[in-house]
C-alpha cells in the first residue's frame, strides 16, 4: 500500500499496473473471506466477515480514488 | 400481441379515471355529433322524415266528384295508392282570422299511404263524431289546440262548432299559410254534415310510386287517363318539399361548423391528453424498450390504447345518440323547439360520424404516439428542474413579504413552459369557442328582444277584409296600443335580362319611412330612392349608391339603391322603398296590408285582440315571424356544444394537473423539507394552476369577443341576411363563463394536491 | 490468467465478442469519448464484473453489448451475430430473445404488477398467456416473493424490486445477463441475498456480466475488467486469496 504512494517517483504506468495488483489483490482476499459457508451460522463471525469486507471496500474505494487522481 | 396487450391492460386499470373521462369526451362529441346532424337534416329537408314517417304518397289528385280513380292504382309504376277520400271546401273562423279550409273525410283508422301523423290529442274516433283534427300548421296560425273548438263554415254558409280532438302532421302539401288551403280531417258522416251537396264535394288520392323521379310522368299519364275536365288539381311531392326548406345557408354552416369545431377541440384535448400522459410514461417507455419492444410496437401499443378508448367512446355516443334522436323521444324532446319533427340519422350517416370521430382520434394520438417511441432506451428520466434563479419580480415579491407559497406557486407557473403552455391552450381554446358560442346566443335574444334592429319593426300585419283602406287605416292608427301604422303592397319586379323576378316591398311613404334598420349607406328620403338587402345586392351585383332598372307590372323604374338595411326574410333578396315610388312610376295602387309598429311596452296579443274587437274581424291580423323563433333549435346546439366544450376543458385541465403535479413530486419533499407545511405546498400547486387558467381565460375570452360578432356577421352577410346582426355576449354570460372556469381550475388543482401531499417521502425518495 | 484473449478461439463459440469498440457521445457542441477502444471475449457461462471510477464508460459498455445503443465504431458479436448491422427494431427483437437487462433504479413498469412485470419479457417473446404464467410463478416461487405477486412496485421494498428485476430478466432464460449495479441502492442483506442469487444461476450455466463498485458482488465473480477512461486497464481471473496474510484477523488489522 505505501508504495503506491510513492507512485508519482516511480512512473504512471507502473502506477498503474501496482493499482491492478493491489485490487486483485483486495478482491482475491475478499473471495476468500466467503468461501467458508459455516460463517453464516455465527453472528460473531459474520459481524468479522462485515467488519473484514468494510476494509476491503474501503480499499478499493481508495484505489479508485488513486487511480482518478492525475500524475 | 399478448405482449401489448397486456400492457395496455395494466395501463388502463392504473389510471380507469382519466381513461374514463377519455371516453365520456368521446362520446358527448359523438352524440353533439349526431344531435346536431340530425337537427340539421330536419332543418335542411324537413320533408323527408315526414315523408317517410307518413309513408307518404308522391302524387296528389284532386278529382271531381264521382270520377272513377280505378284505373289509377293500376298504373306503370304506381305501387300503392292513398284513398279516394272526400273532401270538401270550407272556411275557419277563429278570433277574427279567417283560413280557407279543405276539409277532409278518413275513417277512425289510419290509411296505410299518405298517413296523418297524430303530434296531439288523438285521431278521429266514432265516439266524437263531429271531432275534427287539424294540420300543425294551420292549427299553429289560428292559435287553436286539442280542446278547442273550430267554427268552420260550410258552403252553404251554416256554420259548425266542432270540437278539437287531435293534430297531426301530413306530408301532402307545404305548410299554411304559405299553402292554401288549410287542412282538416273529420269523420264521413261529419262531412256530409258541412257539406251536404255531393256534388260540391271532391275526391282525394294519393299515388306512392316505384320510381320517385318520374313523377311528372305519372302526372301526365293520369291527367290522360282521368281526362283532364275530371281533374281539378294534381300535386307532386318536390313542390311539397321545396315550400318545407328552411333558409338552409345560416342553419347549415353554424351547424356544420359546430360539428367540426366539436371534432377538432376533442382530437386536441385527446391529443393533449395522450402528449400528458407520455411524458409521465417516458420512464416506462425506456424500459420497455430495453426489453425488447421496438419503437414501432411502441407505436402501435399507444395508438392501440387510445383508439381503443375512441371507439368504447364512439360506441357509447351512438347509443346515446340514437336514443336521443329516437322519432318518439326526439319528438317531445325538441319538438317544441323545431318546426317539424326529426327523422333519427340513416345507419350509414351514423357509420361516417363514428368513423370520423375513431379516425380524429387516431389522428391526435399519432404525434404523441411518435414523439414517445423515439425516447432512448438508456434514458433515466427525471423531470427536468425549474430554469435556475428567482426572477427579480419574484424576488421582490418574497421581500415584500408575500406568502412565500403563493410566490413560488406563481413563479412556478412559468418555469415549466411546456406545462404551462398546455394548461393555457387546453383552457383558452375552449374559452374561445364558448365565448363565440355564447355571442350566437346573444344575437338570437338579440332577434328576440329588439326585432327592429332586425328589421321586423311591424309586429302585427293587418289585412283588411271588406273594409277599406283609408278607414282600415284609421282604426288602426287609432288603437292606443299603435304607435305608426305603415300601408305596404307587395310587387314582383322583373330584374334587367328578363330573367327573373324579386321581391320589391313598398312600404310607408318616403317622406315618413318605415324605420329599416339601415347599416351602410342611408335611408330612402324621397320617391326613386329605395334601400336593399345583402341579398340583393350581390343578385344583382351592385353596390349601395348605384342605380338599378327594373320593371314592375310591365313599367321599367329606375331605382337609387341609397342604402343597405338587414333583411331577414327571403335571403336578402328584397327591395324596399315608398308607397310614393310605386305611385310614382306604376300608378295609384291600394295598400295591400298595413305594418303596425306597437308603442313601447305594448303587447302584441292586446292590441290584436283589441283591434279585432274594433273592427268588428274585418280585419285579419297576423303576428310576424321572427327568424329566432326558426333558428330555436341552434339554441339547442349551442347549448349541448357549451357542455361538450366544458368536458373537454375539464379534460385537458385534468392533463395539465396531472403532468404538472409529476413534476412536483420531487419538489415537494425538498419544499417539505424547507419548512413548508402540507397546506402551504397545496397553495403552492394551486396557484400555479390558478394563474395559468386565468391567463388562459382572459386570452380565450379576449380571442372569442374579437372574432365572434365578425364570424356571425360573416355568417349573416354569406347568407344574404347581411352583416350587423352579430352581437358580444351579456357581460354576465362571460363572467359565469370565466367564473366556472377559474373554479373548475382550481378544484381540480386542490383535489390533485391533497392527493399529492399526502404521498408517503420514502416513495417519492426513493425514485 | 493474462490480459486480452488469445485470437484462436472462433467467434461462434464465445459469448460475446468486442473488437476495437468505441462510443461518442455529442452533446451541445463537444463530444464525449466513452469509450476508445476495447477488445473483449467473454464465454459462454463465464461471470464477469467490470469496475471503474465514474466516467469509465462502464454503463456505456453495457449499454453498447445489450444493443439498447448503436456503436460509434468498432464491432460487437453477440452469440456470432454482428450488431452493428442491425436496425433498433432488429436489435430490439434479439435483445427481448437473448439478453436480460437490469438497471439500478427504474427496473419495473410502474403501471404493472410485479406478476405483469415477470411475465411480459415471456409474453413479448411470443410465449403463450398459460407458458407466461407457470414460468412467473416458477420464478417468483424461486425468490420468495409469491405473495408480492399483485402488488404494484411502489409498494416493494428496493431490495424486493431488485429480486423482481432479475426474476424478469431471467423470464426468458437469456444467454447473457446484464446488470448494471445491481446491488447499488440496497443495503447490506438485500446485497447478499442478490449475491446469493446471481451464483445460483451461475452454477446453473448463466452468462453474467455486471458493472459493481462492491468488493462482495465483484468477489463472487470469475473475472473482474477494470476500466478507466474508456479502455481497459485490467482484465484478471478471481481466486480466493490463501495463506496467513489472508485470514480475517490480518484483514482487519490492517
Amino acid at each position: 500500500m505505501r508504495s503506491l504512494l510513492l507512485a508519482p517517483i516511480t512512473g504512471a504506468a507502473n502506477r498503474t499496473a501496482l493499482i491492478n495488483r493491489q485490487r486483485r489483490h483486495l478482491i482475491n482476499l475478499m473471495r476468500g473471506l466467503t468461501e467458508p459457508a459455516a460463517e453464516r451460522d455465527n453472528p460473531i463471525a459474520v459481524l468479522l466477515v462485515e467488519g473484514a469486507r468494510s476494509h476491503l471496500q474501503a480499499g478499493l474505494d481508495w484505489l479508485q480514488r488513486c487511480q482518478e487522481e492525475p500524475a | 400481441m399478448h405482449a401489448i396487450i397486456r400492457w395496455i391492460r395494466a395501463d388502463l386499470r392504473a389510471r380507469r379515471g382519466q381513461a374514463l373521462l377519455t371516453v365520456c369526451v368521446v362520446a358527448g362529441v359523438v352524440t353533439a355529433l349526431i344531435l346536431s346532424l340530425t337537427l340539421l337534416a330536419g332543418a335542411l329537408d324537413p320533408w323527408e322524415g315526414l315523408f317517410n314517417r307518413s309513408h307518404g304518397a308522391h302524387v296528389w289528385i284532386h278529382a271531381r266528384a264521382g270520377t272513377d280513380l280505378a284505373p289509377l292504382a293500376h298504373m306503370n309504376g304506381v305501387t300503392a295508392e292513398s284513398g279516394p277520400f272526400r273532401t270538401a271546401v270550407a272556411t275557419a273562423v277563429q278570433e277574427g282570422q279567417r283560413a280557407p279550409l279543405e276539409v277532409r273525410a278518413l275513417g277512425s283508422r289510419l290509411p296505410d299511404v299518405g298517413r296523418p301523423i297524430l303530434a296531439k290529442g288523438h285521431w278521429l274516433d266514432p265516439s266524437r263524431p263531429d271531432g275534427i283534427v287539424v294540420e300543425r300548421t294551420l292549427a299553429r296560425v289560428l292559435r287553436i289546440d286539442v280542446g278547442d273548438r273550430l267554427t268552420v263554415h260550410g258552403l252553404d254558409g251554416a256554420r259548425h262548432d266542432l270540437p278539437v280532438i287531435g293534430v297531426a302532421d301530413t306530408s301532402d302539401q307545404g305548410p299554411y299559410p304559405a299553402w292554401t288551403p288549410g287542412i282538416a280531417w273529420v269523420l264521413p258522416q261529419e262531412l256530409t254534415s258541412i257539406e251536404p251537396t255531393s256534388s260540391h264535394t271532391e275526391l282525394l288520392e294519393g299515388l306512392r310510386l316505384s320510381d320517385p323521379s318520374a313523377t311528372g310522368f305519372i302526372v301526365q299519364q293520369v291527367v290522360t287517363t282521368l281526362g283532364g275536365d275530371h281533374v281539378d288539381r294534381v300535386s307532386a311531392w318536390p313542390q311539397v318539399r321545396a315550400s318545407l326548406e328552411v333558409d338552409s345557408r345560416l342553419l347549415g354552416l353554424l351547424l356544420g361548423m359546430f360539428g367540426v369545431v366539436a371534432l377538432v377541440a376533442a382530437a386536441l384535448a385527446i391529443g393533449n391528453a395522450t402528449g400528458g400522459r407520455i411524458l409521465s410514461l417516458l420512464q416506462d417507455i425506456a424500459l420497455l424498450k430495453a426489453l425488447g419492444f421496438t419503437p414501432a410496437q411502441i407505436r402501435w401499443m399507444l395508438l392501440l390504447e387510445q383508439t381503443g378508448l375512441g371507439i368504447a367512446g364512439v360506441l357509447a355516443g351512438s347509443l346515446i345518440g340514437s336514443v336521443l334522436t329516437d322519432s318518439s323521444l326526439s319528438h317531445s324532446l325538441f319538438g317544441s323547439v323545431t318546426e317539424n319533427a326529426t327523422a333519427p340519422l340513416s345507419f350509414g350517416r351514423l357509420s361516417l360520424i363514428a368513423a370520423a370521430t375513431v379516425l380524429a382520434v387516431a389522428v391526435a394520438t399519432l404525434l404523441p404516439a411518435w414523439r414517445g417511441s423515439r425516447v432512448s432506451p438508456t434514458s433515466t428520466v427525471s423531470a427536468e428542474p425549474p430554469g435556475g434563479r428567482l426572477s427579480r419580480f419574484a424576488r421582490a415579491a418574497l421581500l415584500m413579504r408575500l406568502p412565500p407559497a403563493l410566490v413560488l406557486g406563481a413563479r412556478d407557473a412559468f418555469t415549466r413552459r411546456l406545462r404551462a403552455v398546455m394548461t393555457v391552450g387546453g383552457l383558452a381554446i375552449p374559452m374561445l369557442m364558448v365565448t363565440i358560442a355564447l355571442g350566437c346566443w346573444s344575437t338570437l335574444d338579440n332577434f328576440e328582444n329588439h326585432p327592429e334592429q332586425i328589421g321586423l319593426a311591424g309586429a302585427l300585419t293587418a289585412r283588411p277584409v271588406g273594409l277599406g283602406g283609408d278607414e282600415a287605416r284609421a282604426l288602426i292608427a287609432h288603437d292606443p296600443g299603435v304607435k305608426t301604422v305603415y300601408p305596404e303592397a307587395e310587387v314582383d319586379a322583373l330584374l334587367p335580362g328578363q330573367t327573373r323576378t324579386i321581391q320589391a316591398r313598398a312600404l310607408g311613404s318616403s317622406q315618413a319611412p318605415y324605420p329599416f334598420p339601415v347599416r351602410d349607406g342611408r335611408l330612402y328620403r324621397a320617391p326613386g330612392e329605395a334601400v336593399a338587402g345583402q341579398g340583393l345586392l350581390d343578385l344583382l351585383h351592385v353596390h349601395v349608391g348605384d342605380r338599378v332598372r327594373l320593371t314592375i307590372s310591365g313599367v321599367p323604374v329606375i331605382v337609387h339603391i341609397v342604402g343597405r338595411t338587414i333583411e331577414p326574410t327571403l335571403s336578402g333578396e328584397v327591395l324596399s322603398f315608398g308607397m310614393d315610388t310605386l305611385e310614382q312610376s306604376v300608378g295609384t295602387s291600394p295598400a295591400q296590408s298595413y305594418s303596425i309598429v306597437l308603442r313601447h311596452g305594448a303587447k302584441p296579443d292586446t292590441v290584436r285582440s283589441r283591434l279585432l274587437r274594433e273592427s268588428g274581424d274585418r280585419l285579419d291580423i297576423q303576428a310576424t315571424q321572427n327568424p329566432a323563433q326558426r333558428l330555436g333549435i341552434v339554441r339547442v346546439v349551442i347549448f349541448g356544444l357549451i357542455v361538450v366544450l366544458t368536458l373537454i376543458g375539464a379534460a385537458n385541465l385534468l392533463t395539465a394537473t396531472t403532468v404538472g403535479l409529476r413534476d412536483h413530486m420531487r419538489d415537494i419533499v425538498v419544499l417539505r423539507a424547507m419548512g413548508l407545511t402540507p397546506r402551504q405546498v397545496t397553495t403552492t400547486l394551486v396557484t400555479g394552476t390558478s394563474v395559468l387558467a386565468l391567463i388562459a381565460v382572459v386570452t380565450g375570452i379576449g380571442l372569442g369577443l374579437a372574432m365572434s360578432t365578425r364570424l356571425i356577421d360573416l355568417q349573416g352577410r354569406s347568407s344574404g341576411v347581411g352583416a350587423g346582426i352579430g352581437r358580444a355576449p351579456t357581460v354576465f354570460d362571460l363572467v359565469v363563463a370565466a367564473a366556472t372556469a377559474l373554479v373548475l381550475a382550481a378544484l381540480t388543482a386542490f383535489a390533485l394536491a391533497r392527493k399529492a401531499s399526502s404521498i408517503d417521502v420514502r416513495d417519492v425518495s426513493r425514485v | 490468467m493474462s490480459r486480452a484473449e488469445t485470437t484462436e478461439d472462433a467467434p461462434e463459440t464465445a459469448m460475446i465478442r468486442v473488437k476495437n469498440l468505441t462510443k461518442v457521445h455529442h452533446s451541445d457542441g463537444t463530444d464525449v469519448h466513452a469509450i476508445r477502444g476495447i477488445d473483449l471475449v467473454v464465454h459462454s457461462g463465464e461471470f464477469v464484473a467490470v469496475m471503474g471510477p465514474s466516467g469509465s464508460g462502464k454503463s456505456t459498455v453495457l449499454h453498447l453489448l445489450a444493443g439498447l445503443v448503436p456503436a460509434t465504431g468498432g464491432e460487437i458479436w453477440l452469440r456470432g451475430r454482428r450488431l452493428g448491422g442491425l436496425s433498433e427494431a432488429e436489435r430490439a427483437v434479439l435483445r427481448r430473445r437473448h439478453v436480460g437487462v437490469v438497471f439500478q433504479f427504474f427496473n419495473l413498469i410502474s403501471n404493472m404488477t410485479v406478476a405483469d412485470n415477470v411475465e411480459l419479457p415471456a409474453l413479448l417473446a411470443g410465449a403463450g398467456p398459460k407458458q407466461a404464467r407457470s414460468r412467473r410463478e416458477y420464478l417468483l416461487d424461486e425468490l420468495g416473493l409469491t405473495d408480492r405477486a399483485d402488488a404494484p412496485p411502489t409498494r416493494l421494498s428496493g431490495g424486493q424490486q431488485q429480486r423482481v428485476a432479475l426474476a424478469r430478466a431471467l423470464a426468458n432464460e437469456p444467454s447473457l445477463l446484464l446488470a448494471d449495479e445491481p446491488t447499488g441502492n440496497l443495503d447490506s442483506t438485500n446485497t447478499r441475498d442478490v449475491i446469493r442469487l446471481l451464483e445460483k444461476v451461475h452454477d446453473q450455466g448463466q452468462t453474467i456480466l455486471l458493472v459493481t463498485h462492491d468488493v462482495r458482488v465483484a468477489s463472487a465473480a470469475d473475472r473482474v475488467i477494470s476500466l478507466f477512461d474508456g479502455m481497459i486497464v485490467d482484465d484478471a481471473a478471481v481466486s480466493p486469496a490463501s495463506g496467513a496474510a489472508s485470514s480475517i484477523g490480518s484483514i482487519l488489522d490492517l
